[in-house]
């Protein structure tokens, strides 16, 4: 809604549950009201956790057998079906997980860093290094941005990514290090082209082993020789690689700026705004940052409006409506799974290294189609929409109050005009402006 | 579905021209007179644009640009190969192509062996190689070596696409000016003030019944919408037009489609991007321009060409899709009335490293060729190749800037000002298009 001047305090902490979590049921709304954003999110905070909702089990992938330069077309139909299968099991445990965790913050956490380290499950062609990647998300996504730096520089779905596997002594690939320190912990300006490749030789000799699962570093493919990256001559391993790149001055306002633009607003913080946070997150404190982000005047700004991703919207619509993931139909899992393909935001397979878009190009007429028929699926299956009261204007409130949404005229007449059938008017409330916006 | 009478008044307070026409048209209460003027919409009525479209078809005079983009950083070193020159062999090793592998282009060239069907178009003139294009300065990002491609502005960063700021001053308001066929609008697209249409190859169409049209009155502007709402109920605006317009193009492109289950191919690039089959989407901009639509730019892409490891099959296989589908295209335009003005351009955001690295890939680098191509494009070479022993930093030199081939396309194809939109560059290329 357009508004002036700052929302109040009520108004904040819906916000703050709309962006740290995967949008907040009616229920979760009201046990904010009164609450100051700092107790939110300290809320939010005290609660993270990796365990798993009920009923949702640690999804068991089979160990990838060796591959063979000679294998049969038929060994190979069947390794691409396994990995077919693979995908829809993770999807199915990520949609279940991120739907009924009363871990929220972790969980919304978890899925902006699978989206900032952007690996991809095509070239990975492993569920299982995809799944052991995102549990690293999920237990150290509010912890410490170096630690978490320091097991994404090895973490084999990513060294597969990047080429870091195939990256040696006497033959470095440089793929790794370029968007290590491009995209993931400095930002363009704050390394030159010598820093990537004396970077990428310091990464040399990290291995996957596929049977395993796990990467170790094989001496004999490591470059020893001392290079000069990032100011510092010396060795160079995976720990010093990191350790030198964030402690460059440009380190920590490009992570932060990451952070805020996923989850406060477009519109990049102010340098006042900006020194607070830096000196919140200090060496990397990821949860000092969220507490800090929390009491920025940006959050009580009506401006400070994001985009719902496609796989945010699809989760929180799930959890508004009420719907069991672990009890959904098969028929509907995969439709709903294919909704989000037509939405263009698989997980775990974004469209590059550079991670998802964000803003208008979810905003376009085909994504609003692709919204629709997902929203209409969803609807039909919904129990919340048996609760809706019984008259059409009755609805039409109801609606406002389980979504969170306070409706614009136009909104509140195109619902009317359908909410004979509830179905009908859920669905559409889940496609309206104000709802695919994080206002 | 029925709607209450008494509510009728309410409903249409922010009801603007094109939804309520089709509120009207499902809800059937067009004939109760009862509906208030209430708030319209400052934008032209879609309904006009459609009748406008309907009644003034491009003409076949009207050029026609169409852009294909490859994400990944397309190896242009083995796309047009000097096979026969021993530093390339002696470089690429394991991945070079031998001479006799290569289809002569003849100045020492040949091009890759999967790009058959291009070498046909070449034989009949109808290719040009633009050698050695790039920018000044050049960058190793994927990101920002494409957004300088797409931007086309190469020193500072600015938020709109090439295109989209031709788009911006074209002074049409026609939404079907620019389309991009792109999974995603690609940002060369995407202007300060308009954008192109944006439609998937599967088509765009409403849902059924009452829920379509009540997305489709949720279109509606309203002046208590933020912008993020606001552009929201815009593009829900638009799935009528865009439908209403291209769906028998695609229905058309379906039928002639001769491989309809043609399924996206694995991806082998860590960086991709341009997803969806390019036949699919060039046969859509083929069924289109062959019925007449007003729109003079198009967008379709190809991802994954970010070859670092594995490189030979894996680039030879989408150079492949990449032939089958420029050819096909090309073919039906030079058989078509209303084809003989398309010009198509093909570029990548860089080419890659002179020298293989160790996985059988190589990495990021700098100039490579471009393809144009089309009834009115002076086939052969233009532009110096890149010398070899000459390298800048392991890297090919700059030998074409890439505003030169932009200017000639704006100007040439689309009748445009390049300076206006290439912030006063006004190189051109002479003799790559026919007077």
């Amino acid at each position: 809604m357009k508004t002036s001047g700052v929302l109040d305090d009520t108004a904040v902490a819906a916000r703050l549950l709309d962006r740290f979590t995967f949008g907040a049921t009616q229920a979760e709304r009201s046990a904010v009201v009164g609450q100051t954003p700092g107790q939110v999110m300290k809320t939010l905070l005290g609660r993270t956790g990796t365990a798993l909702p009920d009923g949702v089990a640690v999804p068991d992938f089979p160990a990838a057998a060796k591959r063979s330069k000679d294998e049969s077309a038929d060994a190979k139909r069947q390794r691409r079906e396994q990995l077919k299968a693979d995908r829809a099991t993770l999807l199915h445990w990520w949609l279940s997980t991120a739907t009924r965790s009363e871990h929220q913050l972790t969980e919304r956490m978890a899925w902006f860093w699978s989206g900032h380290f952007a690996t991809g499950i095509a070239k990975v062609r492993s569920a299982g290094l995809m799944h052991q990647q995102f549990e690293t998300f999920r237990s150290g996504g509010t912890g410490s941005f170096a630690e978490l730096a320091r097991k994404m520089i090895v973490d084999p779905a990513l060294l597969v990514w990047l080429d870091g596997n195939d990256n040696k002594v006497g033959a470095a690939n440089e793929n790794l290090s370029r968007e290590f320190l491009e995209l993931f912990v400095l930002g363009p300006g704050g390394y030159t082209e010598a820093d990537v490749r004396a970077g990428a030789r310091g990464l040399t000799g990290w291995t996957v082993d596929r049977t395993t699962g796990k990467a170790r570093l094989v001496a004999k493919r490591h470059d020893e020789a001392p290079v000069t990256f990032l100011g510092r001559t010396g060795p160079l391993d995976a720990d010093t690689f990191v350790t030198q790149a964030l402690a460059q001055p440009l380190s920590p306002q490009f992570v932060i700026g990451r952070i805020w633009f996923r989850l406060v607003s477009a519109t990049p913080p102010d340098s006042p705004a900006l020194l607070r946070l830096e000196k919140a997150y200090g060496a990397g404190d990821l949860a000092a940052l969220l507490q800090a982000l929390a009491l920025e005047p940006a959050f009580s700004d009506p401006a400070s409006s994001i985009v719902k991703q496609p796989a945010e919207w699809l989760i929180g619509a799930v959890r508004v409506c009420a719907i069991d993931p672990r009890s959904l139909p098969k028929a509907s899992l995969t439709a709903v799974l294919k909704g989000l393909g037509a939405l263009g935001q698989v997980p775990f397979a974004p469209p590059s290294v550079g991670g998802w878009p964000s803003g208008r190009a979810w905003l376009t007429a085909a994504t609003a189609v692709s919204r629709a028929r997902l929203a209409q699926r969803l609807a039909a299956v919904a129990p919340v929409r048996t609760m809706l009261g019984r008259s059409p204007a009755a609805r039409v409130d109801a609606l406002g109050l389980v979504l969170g949404r306070t409706w614009t005229d136009r909104t509140r007449a195109a619902l009317l005009a359908v909410a004979d059938t509830p179905t009908d008017a859920l669905a559409l409330a889940l496609c309206s402006p104000e709802y695919v916006v994080s206002t | 579905m029925t709607v209450p009478s008494a509510r009728t008044t309410s409903l249409s307070t922010c009801v603007s021209g094109l939804t309520r026409r089709r509120f009207l048209q499902y809800s059937g209460v067009a004939a109760t007179g009862t509906l208030a003027v209430g708030c319209t919409s400052p934008t032209v009525g879609v309904a006009d644009v459609l009748a406008a479209t309907t009644a003034a078809p491009r003409s076949a005079q009207d050029g026609v640009l169409v852009v294909v983009t490859l994400y990944g950083g397309n190896d242009g070193l083995n796309t047009v190969i000097p096979a026969g020159d021993p530093v390339y062999q002696q470089a690429r090793r394991d991945l070079a192509y031998q001479p006799h592998e290569v289809l002569d282009l003849g100045d020492g060239l040949g091009l890759n062996p999967g790009l058959a069907g291009l070498k046909g178009l070449w034989d009949g003139k109808n290719l040009a190689v633009v050698r050695g294009v790039g920018y000044p300065t050049p960058d190793h990002s994927h990101f920002r070596s494409m957004a300088i491609w797409q931007t086309g502005s190469p020193t500072t960063s600015v938020p709109s696409g090439w295109l989209g700021r031709w788009l911006d001053h074209s002074g049409s308001t026609d939404p079907l000016q620019a389309v991009s066929l792109d999974p995603v609008m690609a940002p060369l697209m995407a202007g300060t003030q308009r954008s192109a249409a944006s439609f998937p190859p599967g088509g765009l169409q409403l849902p059924r019944g009452a829920a379509g049209a009540g997305l489709a009155a949720l279109g509606d502007p309203c002046a208590q919408d933020s912008s993020w709402q606001a552009a929201a109920a815009q593009a829900i605006s638009e799935i009528e037009v865009i439908s209403d317009a291209l769906d028998p193009a695609v229905a058309a492109a379906r039928q002639s489609d001769s491989d309809p289950a043609a399924e996206s191919t694995e991806q082998q690039g860590a960086t991709t991007g341009g997803r969806g089959a390019l036949d699919i989407q060039l046969g859509l901009v083929a069924a289109m321009i062959e019925m007449g639509a007003p729109t003079r730019a198009y967008s379709v892409s190809l991802g994954g060409f970010d070859t670092h490891s594995d490189e030979r099959d894996t680039q030879q296989r989408l150079l492949g899709e990449l032939d089958g589908a420029l050819t096909a295209f090309q073919h039906r335009m030079s058989a078509h009335p209303l084809g003989h003005k398309v010009v198509t351009m093909v570029y990548s955001e860089f080419g890659r490293r002179v020298t293989a690295n160790g996985s059988e890939g190589t990495d990021h680098g700098t100039a490579g060729p471009m393809f144009v191509l089309g009834d009115q494009v002076l086939g052969g070479f233009h532009g110096e190749e890149p010398s070899l022993s000459a390298l800048q930093q392991d890297d090919l030199a700059v030998t074409t800037d890439f505003r030169d081939v932009y200017g000639t396309m704006l100007q040439g194809v689309l009748g445009a000002d390049p300076a206006r939109t290439l912030d006063g560059w006004t190189g051109h290329l002479d003799g790559l298009l026919r007077a």
